[in-house]
Parts: C-alpha cells; structure tokens; sequence
C-alpha cells in the first residue's frame, strides 16, 4: 500500500527501522537535524531531509515539519521510533488528516494509555489486576485520606507523567501530606499537570513487561514477556527474556492479562503492557506504552520475529498470519543498554568525541548502534550510545556472553557504564535470577569500580605510550647519560 | 686498538695492603661527603621545613631528568676552613642532565646559617660560572640565600663581584641562565636572577631586593615586608624584574625545566666516535695498585687499563721518554689522548709530551692528564741537556692548547711537574684529585726536612743547640703541618680543584665532562716561543 | 622524567627512564614496573608489562588519554601539564580579584552575586580601544560581587568581579 517510509527518529532506532524497511523493498528516508546529518541512519537512507529548530531535540518534536517533510518527500507512511512523538497522539492525528499512515497504533489508544489515571481506571473495569489505589480525580475532596488508608508503603505518582519521573515513594505516613504537596508541584512543573494518584508500593518489586502486536483485523497476539527489572533512577539498563522470576503458570497469566489487556483495547500495531511483580507472586498494572521499545530486541532474539516488519505490516493492512501457538521462545536473550554517563560519579552524564568505535560480534551477539567513529556525543540527546544483545541457549550461556561481548566493546573518547553493567551482570543477585528494581541503589557499594594494581599499571603504561610528549622528552636525554643512569659521584 | 696487557697479580701482597689502606681512605671520604651533603641540625632542617621550603638536594632531584647522572664538583669546599661549620660553602655546583639538556647548577644551601655567604662561596660560584664560559654551558640558578655572612664582608665583596662579570660574561656570549628564586636575593645576590635571562619566584617566599627591611628602614625609615619590598607580585607584575611567578617551590622548578626544553639545540664540536665499552678490567683493582703512600711508584698503565673502554690504548713514542706514557684511548666512546707520569719527568718526557699536546690539538682529540709526578729532574748533568728548557716547552705547548683539557691527580702532584701536567693554572675545563692525593711545591717530608733545618740553624744562631729529642720533637711538628697542608682535602677545601673523586667514579667523571666541553668551539692552536 | 596522570579521580605522579632495546622504567609511588609497546596490524597496541603482554586499544585526544583492555574496559587518564598547574595550595587567594587587563567600558554582565560559577565560565564582557574581552572564571567559585554595571567606564587594575569559596 505504500512504498516509502519517512524515519522521525535518530541514532540506533532510527537506523535499526531502516535495516527492516531496506529488507521490505521500501523506500526509505530519514528526517534529521544537522547535528545528525553524519550519522549512520542518515548516510545509509535513500533520501533525507533536514529539520530544523531552536534546539536540535525541538527540531524532532515539530510535527508541522515532518508532516511536511512526509509532502516534500512523497512518504506516504511515517514510523515515529521510540521518544520523540512516538506516543504523541495529536501528531498521530495531524499524519491522518494529511493522509499519511501513521506506523503504530490508533490515536485514540493511544489517548486513552497514554493519561496514566484513565488508563489505570479502564483496565481496572474490565477486571485485570491493580495496584490498591487512591486516585484524586475521583474525589480530590477524600484523596489524601483515601490514600492514607491505603497503608503504607505507597507510591505517589503524578497523573500526566510516565517513565518513572516524578514519583515519590513514601513509607512513612506522617509525611505523606508534605510528599503529596512536593509531588504536585513537581507534577505541574515537568508535565504541566498537578493531578496525582497513589498506589500501594510493592517491596522488591519486579518490573515485566508484555510484548503485543495487534492487526487492524481484531487479531492480536503476544510475544511473551521481558523483565526489566535492573534500572537506576526508573531508567532500565539491562533487559531479558524470559523472566528468570516466573513459573510457567505465572508467564501463562501475565502474558495472558496483557493480551486482555490490549484486545479490550481494540489496539492495533506494537505495544507493551508494564506490570509490577511483588515477591509474593502478585501482579499489577503499571502502565501501557503504545509504541515499539527500547528492548525490542530481546523478544526477537528469543522469538525470531522482526517486531518492527510486523509493525510495518499492520501497517499495511495485512492480518498477522499466525496466531498464538506461533509464538515460541527458543533460548535466553538479555540486552544491555550502553549509555554515555560515567558511574563512577554518580552516573553523570559524559561527553566527548567517538575515538574509537570497536563493537562486539561473534555467536549470538547482536548490537543494534546508531553511531559513528569521529561523532561528537553532546547532552543534547538521551545518553544512550547503543544497545548490546546476546542470546544463549540457557540463561547462564546468554549472561556469559553478554559479558564477553561488553569486555570488548571498545569505545574511546567519552565514559560508558560497560564496565558497571559487567559488575551488575557478575553479581550474586542478577545471576540467582533474583534482582528487583531497587537491587543497583541496595548494591551501590559492592557494585563500585575496582581496579587492581596491575590494572593501573597496564593503563599508565598504555597511556605513556601514546604520551608523544613525554616519549620525546624521554628520548631527548643523551645516550650516555642514560646508560650512566643516576649515577652520583 | 691493543688491550693493555695487565701485570697486575690481586693476590700479591702489596696489591692486597693497597687495598685494604685505600679502601679505608676512600671509605673515610665517601663519609666525609654523605655527612657534609646529608647532615644537618635538626632545628636547621625544622627552620626550613617551617617556611615551607624544600632541603636544596630534594629541589635538585625534582629539577634533574631523572634516570641521568649528576656530577657534583667541589663538594667537600670550605671542610678544612670556617672551623668545618660551613658545608661546601653554603653552595651545591656541579654538572646534570634537565630536560634533556646538559647544564651547569648552582643551588644556595638555606640549611646552614641561612645559606649566607662566607669568602669561599662566590670563589666557588666564580668557578662554576667559569666551567660555564669555558664550555658554554647554560646555567641555572636555585636562589636562596641570606646575603654576605656579615663577619667575612670583605672577601665576599672581593670574590662576589667577579660571580656577577661571569654571569655578564656568559649572557654576552650567548649562554643562557635561568634563575629560581626560593628564598631571598638579597644585595648584590639580587643582581643573579637580573643577570639571568630567565627568573622565575616562588611567590610568599622568594624576594629580590638590593636591601632588605632591616636596611630599607635604617636608609629611609620606611617599613615594609620582605614581599612588599621585593616579593613574587611586585617583581612578576609591576617591576618586570622577574619572568614567572610560582605558587611552590614544585611549580617554579617545572617552570624552569620548560624553559630549559626550549633552549636552542646544543651544537657539538666533537661526538662519540665508538659505542662505549666498559673496561676489560675491573675498576675496583685500582685501589690495590695504588700505594696509600704517594711515594711508592706505580705502572699508570694499569690505572688506564681500569678507566679507558675496553681497556683498549694505542701508545705513542713507547719506547722513547718512558717516564711519561702518552697514546690515544676511548672514554664512554669519545677519543682522548692520555698523558701519564710514571716517575720524574726528564728532557725526553718532557719534548715528548710537547710534541703528544700538539699532536692531539692538530687532530682536536680532547686531553686527560693522569697526574702522578714528583716534578721535573734535577741535577747538573740534566741542567746541561736543558731540562730547564724542555720543562719550559712543555708549559708552552699547554698554554697554546686549545682542545679541552681534563686533569686528574691520581697519587702525587709535586713541584712544576704540577703545572706541566695542566694544574690548575693551566685551565683544565675541570680538574679532580683522589683523596689519597699530596700536592705542594714539595713533598711533605722533603719540607719538613728543609724547614726543620732552616728552624735549626736559626736557634743555633741564637745560640741554643737541640738535642735528638728536640729536634724529632721540631721535625714531627713541622712534618704533620707539612703534611695536612699537602693532602688532598685541603686543597680542594680551598677550590685548588672542583672536587675529589673516589677512583673508580673517575671513569664517569670524565665522560660526563667530555660530553659537557663539547658545547663550546676548538680554536686553531697558536702557540708562543718554544725554547729548542 | 616526570609526569602527572590522574585517573578516574586519583593522581599519579610517574617518573618515566629510558632503558636499552624500546624498554622504559617506569614508577609511581611504590611501584615499578617495565614497559615497552609496539602496534599490530589491527590498530591495538601490544603493551607488554613486566613481560606480561595484553592486546589494549588506545586513542588520544587533547590532554587526555584512552585506553581499553579486556581486563580494565574503557579508562581516560588525563595528562597534567606541572608548569600551568597551579600548585593549588595558593591558587585561590591570587586569583579572586579579577581585575582590568586594561581601563574601558563594560558592555555585558552575565552573572549575580551568590551565583555560582564553574572554571572558564565567562562572567563579564569589557571594551577598550574597540576590543571585546570576556573574563572568565579562573576557577570553580561563587561571584561575591560584581563592581560595575553595563556602561560603567573603569581604570587599570580595578577590580571587576570578586569571587569567593564555591
């Protein structure tokens, strides 16, 4: 039904969407900001386009440009990648009145999940599980007292965020008036609505996630779970599949109630249902996320589907052409997200130029990079240089190489966390298969660098040889004197 | 190039006797520097810890490429003088190695008396600033001193001024100099770091000031700070007087090694000619050829096996003047030609030596004398085949040399025979004595003899007659007078050399001061009237 | 010789010589060890440690150096020039008074007292003899005052922008 497709995405999305589009037989074109106009995605594009803005990230967000940029093209469809106006229900809108297909689902889905209290409230209704909660809508009047009798621990979270920002988990219920004040203002502050709603808070939680694809026929199926559970601050680091936390009756449940989820939903296109798992089994909705994610990549290492070809697909009109039973996990696959922040202190976030760019290979390792050698990393844009995927036929074999393959990785220029992610991947916890979401801040200290002596020297030793100026002052001592040594009379 | 064959038997008596007596007395010397270099009072060293200054031996090990070789000179200054309470004269000269660039340093030491200069301390700077013109060798300066010891005013005032015409001197031939100012410049001490191309000042402590507080307020009655008169900002900022300011002593001397690692490249009159060979023979051996008493003879030879490389030596005119050996051999890789006494020198060792001087400089092969003589011959027989007139063509043919010339008194240097095998008169670019060494006009015993007669004969003339025990009595006197005023530690104590040298750091010695006379041109020899 | 390298934070202090045969003597406070290194085909470095060799990749930037093994990951050492390096015991009291290079006119002021600064930030922008200058932070501080506003003339030497402890 269409032949070109306009990429509104950059970095590894962007060039992992072209990757399948080129396989498709599809044209392809990408819209960039200058500061990406080098960038792989954008050289390996049939066409591209410039867009332009006060800051290079505004310059992604303008929907009025990429409509545009669609005309002045001639794509007829559009895949909004991740971030940026993936989730942007007024810009799914403004590429259907223009008459170009949106690559994901409805707007009106994508409405409804993305106000996390109506979306809350919906699956409630129709009988999946929620976490006991006190939302404020319901009686701004009650709300605190509603939420107080909850019990503690809870977790305030505010209505229009998402993404894990502005939440505040409180076990103290003195504080709780004070928390709800402070939560409100930054509500209002980072999305512009003070709204909240309290949920009880899971001790140890666990966070898994269901992979859904639906066709605009009423068929939908999942692709099974993802845990990701290893995050800092709400931010995932490393992802796997399948669940090393669930029983199959369990898997069958969640995976289950997502898909239920999603069909009461009428969704269409590639989704995720996030769920928290408590250490007694249990089972909550978090939250929908109406687009394709970051770990994609776990469920197709696992499933050998390409989530992104039957995103396409759908998009197309096509049924999904396979049902349920189709869908089988073979092996192990776990992800590590490479992020450009230095964890030695405080994970702050670190710039410089790409030196050096020598990423991993070899069986079962895929990495999915959206950079190049000689490109600058500034904090404009998400830190996220790129994502490391190993599969193995058990858990154990897909940890292994994970671990190889993050020793070497090789990038020069800026700090990374593949050092830190190899520690997380080595620690007692993450191996049992045991880690929640609170295991990187309850192990902060045994997971800090170590580096012995031996290490330092071979890195001093390194560094002097590509010392040009020490080398030469070294060699500019007369031979004699050198043979003399420190020789004193 | 022949191997000296060696004669030497380590397991013969004498050579076990030497041995053991040189051992000790180079023992005894290497102790003597570790404790002139090394100790210091306590409270001296809590007075400049306090100020928050470094000891002037840490400043040099943070200023010198490390890796390289230091050779100091005249350690052991001033140890028989000032009641030995003045340690090299307050100053630290000698030869290093910094970024890459031999040079010349002169270091204050501040933990004796406040590093104040007695007479001998600007003759030994005066010195070292003319090694410096000799060899054009760039020079740098750790400044921090407290000013003239007010007790030897008129020696420092005498001796100072020509520290000052060297350092002009050297500025004119373009050589450069760096000074690092740590302490204070005070008096005419304010005119070093001026007289440098390069100053840098460690700000809090450094100050250059022609007078100090106590001065400034007795001339003019106005009151100030050392750095209110003189320190780092005034100078750095307002004065121009000095280049760079330092926050710490640690900063100022990188400073200094940036500076010294954009001098212009050396320019070479002569470089190695051969990879360096270590000798064949052990170094070690020489303390048992050598005899503790400078009147027993040895063969040179075997001293020249232990110091050339390979113990390779071509010998010039074997046969002919044998009491003086003269031939070509390699030090650390350079060509030299060696002069060395063995015994008297006579009419024929003395043309012949003429003729070897003139011979190297016409090939500009550097010179090393070895120098072991009791002086020149004497007698009626030795007048009528001209003696007189050999030894004077001898001291003829040094001054007219030109190619550098390196001395080393190995046992004994007595009589002329001191000045024709290049003294000090004659302008080594460096010369050394072994600590065993006895120099003067004559032997001890020779004088004690010639002065206890004269004494004699003068009480005689009084009218009073000693007896044996009086005269032995008279004789040992003058003997141990004789004697100490002839060793080796009083002439270097007075600057007679730049330093004594344990015998096997003679080998390194010489290398290190080759590579350094080779930064200044060889001029064409011209010599004066040679009386044939 | 001597040279500075901090890594991750934590300095040291190098004292590099020169041995026979490409081989270098190296230590830094109790250690010592033997190097020499030489380039393979693939763009690595095989740097051999007291006989111990290990493939590293090494890219250099400006004053700073990095390095990956398989065994350390990806470390930058940052090379200290000792000459520019203030000694920092004294550093601040020079260096809070910035002064006029020159007399002249300020034309922009781009800070407040109390705020605080980072080193090289540029605090006030002055004109003299028609040429622009922009002072900059000498060091991570907070202004404690700022002398003259947008338009004020001033002479040599005055002090402009006072800072104090961050």
């Amino acid at each position: 039904m269409f032949q070109k497709v306009l990429i509104a995405n950059r970095g590894e999305i962007a060039l992992r969407i072209l990757h399948t589009l080129k396989g498709m037989g599809l044209a392809t074109v990408v819209a960039h900001h200058a500061v990406d106009a080098d960038s792989p995605a954008v050289l390996e594009a049939d066409e591209s386009v410039e867009l332009h803005g006060l800051t290079s990230v505004a310059a992604y967000l303008d929907i009025a440009q990429l409509v545009e940029a669609c005309r002045r093209s001639g794509a007829q469809a559009l895949h909004p990648g991740y971030g940026f106006l993936s989730e942007n229900a007024a810009f799914a809108r403004a590429l259907e009145a223009a008459g170009i297909v949106f690559i994901g689902p409805r707007p009106d889905s994508i409405e409804l999940m993305g106000d996390k209290v109506r979306a809350r409230s919906f699956v409630a209704q129709r009988g999946f599980p929620v976490a006991p909660s006190a939302i404020e809508d319901d009686d701004p009047a009650s709300f605190v007292e509603r939420a107080r009798a909850l019990g503690a621990p809870l977790l305030i979270k505010p209505s229009a965020g998402g993404g894990g920002k502005g939440m505040r988990i409180v076990r103290d219920l003195a504080v709780l008036d004070r928390e709800i004040e402070t939560a409100r203002r930054e509500g209002k502050r980072y999305f512009g609505d003070g709204r909240l709603f309290v949920e009880r808070y899971v001790e140890r939680p666990r966070h898994i996630e269901v992979q859904v694809m639906g066709d605009a026929h009423g068929q939908l199926v999942h692709f099974w779970e993802r845990e990701c559970s290893v995050q800092r601050r709400f931010q995932k680091i490393i992802e796997e599949t399948p669940s090393p936390a669930l029983s199959t009756v369990q898997r069958h449940d969640i995976c289950e109630a997502a898909a239920g989820i999603a069909r009461a939903a009428n969704y269409r296109g590639a989704g995720t249902v996030e769920f928290i798992y408590g250490a007694g089994g249990e089972f909550y909705f978090l939250e929908m996320n109406t687009r394709l994610q970051v770990e994609h990549p776990v469920t197709e290492m696992v499933t050998g589907f390409d989530l992104v070809r039957e995103q396409v697909r759908v998009a197309q009109g096509e049924p999904l052409g396979y049902t349920q039973a189709d869908i089988v996990q073979l092996g192990h696959a776990i992800e590590c997200r490479l992020y450009a922040e230095d964890a030695e202190h405080d994970f702050r976030p670190s710039t410089g130029d790409i030196l050096c760019w020598r990423p991993p290979s070899g069986p079962g390792v895929r990495v999915d990079a959206g950079v190049r050698e000689g490109q600058a990393v500034t904090a404009a844009f998400d830190p996220m240089i790129a994502k490391i995927i190993c599969h193995g036929n058990t858990r154990a074999q897909a940890i292994e190489r994970a671990i190889l393959a993050l020793e070497q990785s090789v990038l020069l220029g800026l700090t990374t966390n593949a050092r830190y992610i190899t520690r997380v991947l080595r620690h007692a916890e993450f191996r049992a298969g045991q880690a929640d979401t609170g295991m990187l801040a309850r192990c902060a200290d045994e997971l800090r660098e170590s580096l012995t002596p031996d290490d330092i020297d071979l890195v001093l030793a390194s560094a002097v040889l590509a010392d040009r100026e020490l080398l030469r002052a070294v060699h500019s001592i007369p031979a004699m004197h050198a043979a003399m040594g420190p020789w004193r009379n | 190039m022949k191997r000296i064959d060696s004669r030497i038997d380590t397991a013969f008596e004498a050579f076990r006797r030497n041995h053991q007596a040189m051992s000790a007395i180079v023992a005894n010397f290497r102790e003597r520097m570790e404790i002139t270099r090394h100790q210091r009072p306590p409270h001296e060293i809590k007075r400049v810890r306090a100020q928050g200054k470094l000891l002037v031996r840490e400043r040099l090990d943070l200023l010198l490429d490390p890796g390289t070789p230091f050779l100091e000179f005249s350690a052991l200054a001033a140890c028989e003088d000032y009641n030995g309470e003045v340690p090299g004269a307050n100053v630290v000269t000698g030869l290093g190695v910094v970024s890459g660039r031999e040079v010349l340093i002169h270091a204050d030491d501040s933990s004796v008396k406040g590093g104040v200069w007695y007479t001998l301390t600007p003759r030994k700077l005066a010195r070292l600033l003319d090694i410096a013109l000799e060899n054009q060798l760039p020079v740098l300066h750790l400044c921090d001193s407290g000013g003239a010891f007010l007790e030897e005013l008129s020696g420092v005032y005498i001796e100072g001024g020509r520290v000052f015409r060297n350092q002009c001197l050297l500025s004119k031939a373009g050589v450069p100099q760096v000074a690092m100012v740590f302490g204070n410049c005070t008096a005419g001490g304010a005119y070093i770091p001026a007289l440098c191309d390069y100053s840098i000042i460690v700000r809090g402590t450094g100050g250059v000031f022609l007078g100090g507080p106590p001065l400034v307020k007795a001339a003019t009655g106005e009151e100030h700070t050392a750095d209110e008169i003189g320190g780092c900002d005034l100078h750095t900022q307002v004065s121009g007087t000095v280049d760079y300011p330092a926050d710490n002593e640690a900063h100022a001397i990188a400073i200094c090694r940036e500076i010294v690692a954009q001098f212009k490249p050396a320019t070479k009159s002569y470089l190695p000619e051969r990879d360096a060979e270590p000798p064949y023979y052990d170094p070690d051996e020489m303390l048992g050829i050598v005899s503790p008493d400078h009147r027993v003879q040895f063969d040179q030879r075997e001293l020249i096996a232990r110091i050339v490389d390979g113990s390779r030596f071509h010998e010039y005119q074997p046969a002919y003047g044998t009491t003086l050996i003269c031939g070509y051999a390699y030090i650390w890789g350079y060509r030299v030609g060696i002069l060395a006494n063995n015994g008297v020198l006579f009419s024929d060792s003395s043309k012949k030596a003429a003729h070897f001087i003139s011979l190297c400089n016409q090939n500009r092969t550097p010179l090393v004398f070895l120098q072991n003589t009791t002086g020149y011959m004497i007698g009626r027989n030795y007048e009528m085949e001209g003696i007189t007139k050999d030894g004077a063509k001898m001291l003829m043919a040094q001054a007219g040399s030109e190619v550098p010339k390196f001395t080393v008194i190995t046992s004994a240097a007595f009589g002329a025979g001191y000045y024709g095998m290049c003294g000090r008169a004659w302008d080594p670019r460096m010369i050394w004595a072994w600590p065993n060494v006895h120099m003067g006009v004559m032997g001890p015993d020779q004088a004690a003899n010639t002065l206890a007669d004269v004494k004699i004969a003068q009480l005689r003339r009084k009218g009073h007659t000693p007896d044996e025990a009086e005269m032995a009595q008279l004789r040992q006197r003058v003997y141990e007078k004789a004697e100490r005023e002839s060793n080796a530690y009083f002439a270097t104590s007075r600057l007679w050399d730049d330093g004594l040298l344990a015998p096997t750091d003679t080998r390194n010695a010489l290398g290190m001061a080759l590579s350094a006379a080779a930064h200044a041109p060889i001029a064409d020899p011209h010599y004066g009237i040679f009386r044939f | 010789m001597r040279r500075r390298y901090v890594i991750n934070g934590k300095v040291h202090d190098l004292v590099v010589t020169r041995g026979a045969n490409g081989v270098f003597h190296v230590s830094h406070g109790e250690r010592k060890f033997e190097m020499q290194g030489k380039t393979l085909p693939d763009g690595r470095w095989r740097v051999t440690v007291d006989q111990r060799p290990q493939a590293v990749w090494i890219a250099a930037q400006g004053d700073s150096r990095f390095v990956h093994s398989a065994a350390t990951g990806a470390l930058e050492v940052e090379v200290i020039d000792l000459s520019a390096a203030s000694g920092g015991d004294r550093a601040g009291a020079a260096s809070d008074l910035l002064q006029a290079p020159m007399p002249g006119t300020v034309i922009a002021v781009h800070v407040a007292a109390g705020d605080a600064v980072h080193t090289g930030q540029p605090l006030i922008v002055i004109e003299s003899m028609k040429l622009e200058t922009t002072l900059t932070a000498p060091r991570d501080a907070r202004v404690k005052t700022v002398h003259f506003a947008v338009g004020n003339t001033f002479a040599l030497k005055s002090t402009l922008v006072t800072l104090q402890d961050p």
